[in-house]
């Protein structure tokens, strides 16, 4: 069914792919029987998500894979109804507190305690105690975290936590030394062939090393983006050839566009069309952070070690403004005029020197 | 003026030893002729100067070349070059003074203007000479002016008795408006100085039309819509040409002051044939106009003819609108007027005017007044539908609702019930008997007029008010008929001021009448006298709280202060000899508190740096190194993170900082010419694309299968799957049957499918606007995926969309009724059952339900149960069964008796029903006769 992506998922911990060691540690984690809190972190499209449904079957077998959808309506001190949408099994409940937006402490305490106060109904053949699994968990706000340091603690009894997050240091400390600590590196580029190669193999199709390899190189490590790649590349073409053209997110392209658009001329009316680009960037919904480090990533490597230090302070300014603020577009903006000012003497600087 | 004369004649004769006459001249400098003969002459009248000795010595040694200078500038003969003024003595000796230049001997106007300062008693003239000359001449021209006016009055007088007289049956003598000229007009004058206990805004409020400060038009188009009430208050009939020339009658009587005199006399006589109260006033009207025009109108009007083009199409639309016909009850289009204006532009007092001149009388309701909707709307009836019974003119009520913006908009609500009110059984009786309709309108019909009056007319309230009134927006003022209408009263009122000052004094409250003649009053209570440009341009008073528009706010950070402003300063220099700190400031210093001030009172921060930001690039500064751009940006983020600081931790200290961005960014980037700005929409259209991109991406995962959303959230859907999923979503099908496809086709269809269903993904049929049909992805992932000017593969044709559509809804239909199936398995066997199940039993178990089903529940079992139940008792013509007999014979006839049974009831019910899967019923009235359980697996 449906995408290779979605078709090919490992779902035991035994045929998971790379990170076999740490597999078979979760497993033996599980086959002691006690099971902390887990923190579960690493990069997009490193499968931690995978990782951790697989060890939800270990603990729980094929029944954590009857999964429902449930809407949930909390209501916070304020009044105010919250929708929420959680996927069930029978064993775990997985809840994205970010949908809720600033409420999501409401979230994090009314669930968690609905869950954690009904007991796991056959406790004769099942654990003692159910998972709440939480998504995205580096987005949950201070106050979700620090409501959730005594829930953790006060309701280990009958749950677990699992929580899910791409980088550890948005989480205050007190909740990470509750957690056990797993971090799913994201797979080596060698690892990502792997997988493409054994995908094709299964879907019958023959890959040659070659594109596999510049798939890997393309997708930046991230397993998602790399099998759907390949599939996309499928789409286009096949019999695929080492060479052919590997699709690309959108966004990613236009990005580059908007960086070549800044170093190719450095004027104000130049800098208006980058920011037209820029509002539509924004407008799609792509961070604001992930647009500052595209637009550095590829404008470092086109300027002087000179002017890399310059560039990348400026960055780092601009990044921290980002968090700070609230206006996304004109702290992207001071940082591009900022290069191109920067840029722009540097050019100037040079040709002087060339004695014009 | 006497004991001036003494001693000025005093003086000269010191200075020139015995002559005794003198023979004024034209600029005399006294003071320095005062320190000359101080010095010089030892018989020193003590009276007239108490000058200490102390300070004569001190001043005495290094005055004393100074002194011998001033010699030289009395002479025996006519100097060559120099101006000069003679001066003759009794005895005949004439002597010349040599006039000084100016910019020449400054050292001593400085010692002077020390000496002025340390000892006030050196001043002999309480008054500059200068200005007593000018009262003088004051005095005379006022003379000559009442004697004028006594004249014209006069000459009014008698030709008002010759229209009387031809006029002699009707007897206009008690017209109020008239009388109270006459009443008003007499403190106006003469008693001013007693009457210091009121507020001159009162006292010097316009009593008629002519008047008027506020533009012209304006005046005009309000006066029209008022008299279009005519036809219902007054009960007259409407008549275009007359209320035209009378208009126009009116304007040339102010254009012309030469001709209008006898023109505005022919007009009152037409005007007296046709109505009788109109015509006073208009008459009145037309004098005042004559007068008030020959004086300050001209200007004003001439501007107004300078940018007539704009002017036009504004006044030509008022026009049409005025010009509309009237509505089923003779009243006009609009039922409401609605004024807007900043505040001091005399708006109230406009309508009152007006308002009195068309003959009504004017209730006020104002913000001062209950006006919640039942109040109001007991005030608006009692207003609408009485008259006012007192005072001798029994005159039509007109409502005035002052300050509208600022009632609740449930009062604003009432208020437009009301104006809306109709008479539902009106309609017939339409034209037919003018009592009736009397009677009608006065149950509940608005046949009064209602002019509302509001300084913002773009208050939400007011938005329903706004489309159903005739708005009129009150320009300002213009500064040269106010500054007119100041040198009146500072004439009546004995303050001297010359029309810069004032001009200065109406710029400087932004041509607020109200601020202006309320300034003036402070400074006469004040004491003051004499009114300089100095004096109005230091004071604190008379300037408002000023908010203005946010386009005025960001025109004056990206513009340099104009030459308006260095005006200003030299205002400020000329008054900074006597304070220094503010004669220091400079140009930098002014600028900053300038836009500290526009910013700071404004107060939205926000909405000032966005359109800071929006407009920024269009700015032209001479910055090839964009360093400004650079400086501004971080301030503007700077001032996004202050901003987010205090939205956030409630850090309100750092409100205080929040206008020194557009201070900084005015100093970077202010150009002479302000660029064309813009409304910073892109704040707003940022957050409706972030937010329909948002939806987008709910769409699809809120109804994603539980296998897909488990493993992915919408953040990662957004970038790192949606755009590479088009791409899998559009692979290259041939547009041919799919039972044409290879295998491998066949599996790739298949696959697609899948994926569409799982992302709960479709192809929607759409038209386009030039009629051709599309097929659309729904929900429609172009929009939160594609990016304009990035290259992609060629999206699938419309045939292969159509056919991907039709499977994925065939798929979809058999996933529901798998999960159908799933959910109870005994309804799905329960067909089976049917079927291989003989008749016979099922019959038995619906007989059971069979007689309380409803016909289109019924099957074809109940059908056949019937037909066969129907058959049974079957009888001959006595009553007697028939059955039996022939069941005999086939028995007889030696064939199996249950085949037989089977073919008699064939026979009986025919051979479709029960055979046959699809069968007819007919049955009256509804025709679901047709009926067959099909399963969708049957069909695909």
């Amino acid at each position: 069914m449906s995408l290779w992506l979605d078709r090919y998922r490992p779902t035991t911990l035994a045929k998971l792919d790379y990170h076999k060691d740490q597999a078979t540690r979760l497993k033996h984690l599980v086959e002691c029987g006690d099971f902390p809190h887990l923190l579960v972190c690493g990069p997009s499209g490193a499968g931690k998500k995978t990782r951790v449904m697989c060890l939800l079957r270990e603990l729980y077998g094929p029944g954590v894979e009857k999964l429902r959808i449930e809407h949930q309506t909390l209501t916070t001190p304020s009044k105010k109804k919250i929708e929420i949408s959680t996927i069930a099994s029978n064993y775990h409940i997985e809840v994205n507190p970010s949908e809720a937006g600033v409420q999501d402490r409401v979230v994090v305490q009314e669930l968690i305690k609905t869950v954690a106060q009904s007991q796991q109904l056959e406790s004769s053949t099942q654990r003692d105690f159910k998972v709440v699994v939480i998504a995205e968990a580096e987005r949950l706000s201070r106050d979700a975290q620090h409501a959730l340091r005594r829930t953790m603690e006060r309701y280990m009894v009958t749950c677990r936590l699992i929580l899910i997050c791409t980088s550890a240091s948005r989480l205050i400390s007190p909740i990470r030394s509750r957690c056990l600590s797993l971090r799913v590196p994201a797979p080596s580029d060698e690892e990502v062939c792997q997988v493409l190669s054994s995908v094709c193999r299964k879907e019958g199709l023959s890959l040659p090393p070659e594109l596999a390899r510049r798939i890997a190189e393309k997708c930046g490590r991230n397993l998602r983006k790399a099998l759907l790649m390949c599939e996309a590349c499928r789409v286009q073409q096949y019999p695929f050839t080492a060479d052919q053209n590997i699709p690309e997110a959108d966004w990613e392209v236009y990005l580059r566009e908007t960086a070549s658009a800044i170093l190719s001329q450095q004027t104000p009316q130049r800098l208006l069309e980058v920011r037209g680009r820029l509002y539509e960037l924004l407008g799609h919904c792509i961070p604001a952070d992930l647009i500052l480090k595209g637009l550095v990533a590829e404008l470092i490597p086109l300027c002087d070690v000179e002017l890399q230090e310059e560039v990348v302070t400026a960055a780092a300014r601009a990044e921290h403004r980002l968090g700070q603020g609230s206006k996304a577009i004109v702290h992207i903006e001071a940082f591009v005029a900022r290069f191109m000012a920067t840029y722009r003497r540097f050019v100037e600087d040079g040709l002087q020197g060339l004695g014009f | 003026m006497k004991t001036i004369i003494v001693i000025s004649t005093m003086l000269i004769t010191l200075l020139l030893g015995k002559k005794r006459r003198v023979d004024s001249a034209r600029k005399l400098e006294f003071w320095h002729l005062d320190v000359s003969a101080k010095d010089s002459d030892e018989p020193r009248p003590s009276a007239c100067v108490g000058q200490p000795d102390a300070l004569s010595s001190e001043i005495h040694g290094p005055q004393a070349k100074k002194v011998a200078d001033c010699w030289e500038r009395v002479l025996r003969r006519p100097p060559m070059s120099d101006d000069f003024i003679s001066v003759t003595s009794s005895e005949g000796r004439r002597v010349y003074l040599r006039l000084r230049r100016e910019g020449e001997g400054t050292i001593i106007s400085d010692r002077h203007c020390t000496l002025r300062g340390s000892d006030r008693g050196l001043r002999l003239l309480g008054v500059p000479f200068q200005q007593l000359k000018e009262q003088l001449a004051d005095k005379q021209r006022r003379k000559i002016l009442e004697e004028l006016e006594q004249h014209e009055t006069a000459i009014s007088r008698i030709i008002e008795q010759d229209i009387r007289d031809s006029e002699p049956t009707d007897d206009v003598g008690e017209d109020p408006c008239r009388d109270e000229e006459e009443v008003e007009d007499g403190p106006r004058g003469a008693d001013a100085a007693a009457a210091g206990s009121f507020l001159w805004v009162d006292k010097f409020s316009p009593r008629h039309y002519m008047e008027l400060l506020s533009d012209d038009h304006i005046n005009r188009c309000l006066l029209k819509w008022l008299k279009l009430w005519d036809v219902v208050v007054f009960n007259r009939e409407r008549r275009a040409p007359r209320t035209h020339s009378a208009m126009r009658g009116q304007e040339t009587a102010g254009g012309d002051p030469r001709g209008s005199r006898g023109r505005g006399q022919w007009e009152a006589h037409r005007g007296a044939a046709m109505n009788r109260r109109g015509w006073v006033e208009r008459g009145g009207g037309g004098w005042e106009g004559s007068k008030e025009r020959g004086k300050g109108g001209w200007r004003g009007r001439g501007r107004g003819g300078g940018d007539g083009t704009w002017y036009k199409s504004k006044a030509q639309m008022m026009d049409e609108i005025l010009e509309e016909e009237l509505d089923d009850h003779k009243r006009p289009k609009y039922k409401v007027a609605l004024l807007s204006g900043p505040p001091g532009l005399g708006k109230t007092t406009l309508v009152h005017v007006v308002a009195r001149h068309a003959g009504y009388n004017v209730v006020e309701i104002n913000a001062s007044d209950d006006r919640s909707p039942e109040v109001l709307r007991t005030r608006v009836e009692a207003a609408t539908q009485m008259r006012s019974v007192l005072g001798a003119a029994e005159r039509p009520n007109c409502l005035l609702i002052d300050e509208i913006d600022g009632a609740p908009l449930a009062t604003i609500n009432a208020l437009l019930e009301i104006v809306n009110r109709k008479d539902g059984k009106e309609k017939p009786a339409a034209g037919t008997t003018r009592k009736k309709e009397r009677k009608k309108k006065e149950g509940g019909l608005l046949v009064r007029p209602i002019i509302c009056i509001c300084n913002d007319v773009y208050v939400p309230a007011l938005r329903q008010l706004r489309q159903q009134a005739f708005t009129i927006a009150v320009p300002m003022t213009m500064a040269s008929r106010l500054a007119q209408r100041l040198t009146e009263i500072t004439k009546c009122q004995g303050l001297r001021a010359d029309m810069g000052t004032l001009l200065a004094l109406c710029n400087k409250t932004d041509n607020d009448i109200r601020s202006c003649i309320n300034t003036l009053q402070f400074l006469h209570s004040r004491g003051e006298v004499q009114l300089s440009l100095g004096l109005v341009q230091s004071l604190q008073v008379g300037t408002k709280d000023k908010h203005k528009g946010l386009f005025t706010i960001w025109q004056e950070i990206f513009q340099l202060p104009q030459t308006k402003k260095s005006w200003m300063d030299k205002a400020q220099a000329q008054l900074g000899e006597s304070d220094h700190d503010r004669a220091s400031k400079s140009l930098e210093n002014s600028r900053f508190h300038r836009i500290l001030q526009l910013t700071c009172h404004s107060g939205e921060y926000d909405k000032i740096s966005e359109g800071l930001f929006a407009n920024y690039p269009n700015v032209r500064t001479n910055d090839p190194q964009m360093e400004c751009v650079v400086a501004a940006l971080d301030w503007l983020s700077l001032q996004d993170e202050m901003a987010s600081m205090v939205a956030r931790r409630q850090a309100y200290t750092m409100l205080r900082y929040m206008p020194m961005a557009s201070i900084a960014l005015h100093m970077l980037l202010a150009a002479t010419r302000a660029p064309r700005l813009n409304y910073p929409a892109a704040h707003s259209e940022l957050l409706a694309r972030t937010a329909r991109t948002l939806a987008l991406t709910d769409a699809v995962m809120g109804e994603a299968r539980s296998t897909v959303r488990c493993y992915t959230n919408g953040r990662q859907l957004l970038l790192d799957s949606m755009s590479l999923m088009l791409d899998i979503l559009s692979p290259r099908l041939r547009p041919v049957n799919t039972q044409l496809y290879s295998t491998q086709e066949k599996r790739q269809l298949q696959q697609l499918v899948h994926t569409m269903v799982s992302y709960n993904l479709s192809y929607q049929q759409e038209r386009t606007p030039d009629g051709n049909y599309l097929y659309v992805l729904e929900p429609n992932l172009d929009d939160a995926a594609r990016f304009p000017g990035v290259p992609h593969p060629p999206s699938m044709p419309y045939a292969a969309r159509q056919l991907v559509s039709r499977e994925v809804q065939l798929e979809k239909m058999r996933r529901t009724e798998a999960a159908l199936h799933a959910r109870n398995p005994q309804e799905q066997s329960k067909p089976n059952l049917e079927e291989t199940k003989d008749g016979e039993t099922l019959d038995k178990e619906k007989k059971k339900k069979g007689a309380a089903l409803k016909s289109h529940e019924r099957k074809l079992e109940d059908t056949i149960q019937a037909v066969t139940v129907v058959d049974k008792p079957e009888k001959d013509f006595f009553g007697r069964i028939v059955q039996k007999k022939e069941k005999e014979k086939f028995t007889m006839a030696g064939i199996r008796y249950p085949v037989l049974e089977a073919d008699a009831m064939q026979r009986r019910v025919g051979r479709a029903i029960g055979h046959s899967d699809v069968w007819f019923r007919f049955n009256e009235g509804v025709t679901n006769a047709v009926r067959r359980t099909i399963y969708i697996r049957d069909i695909l």
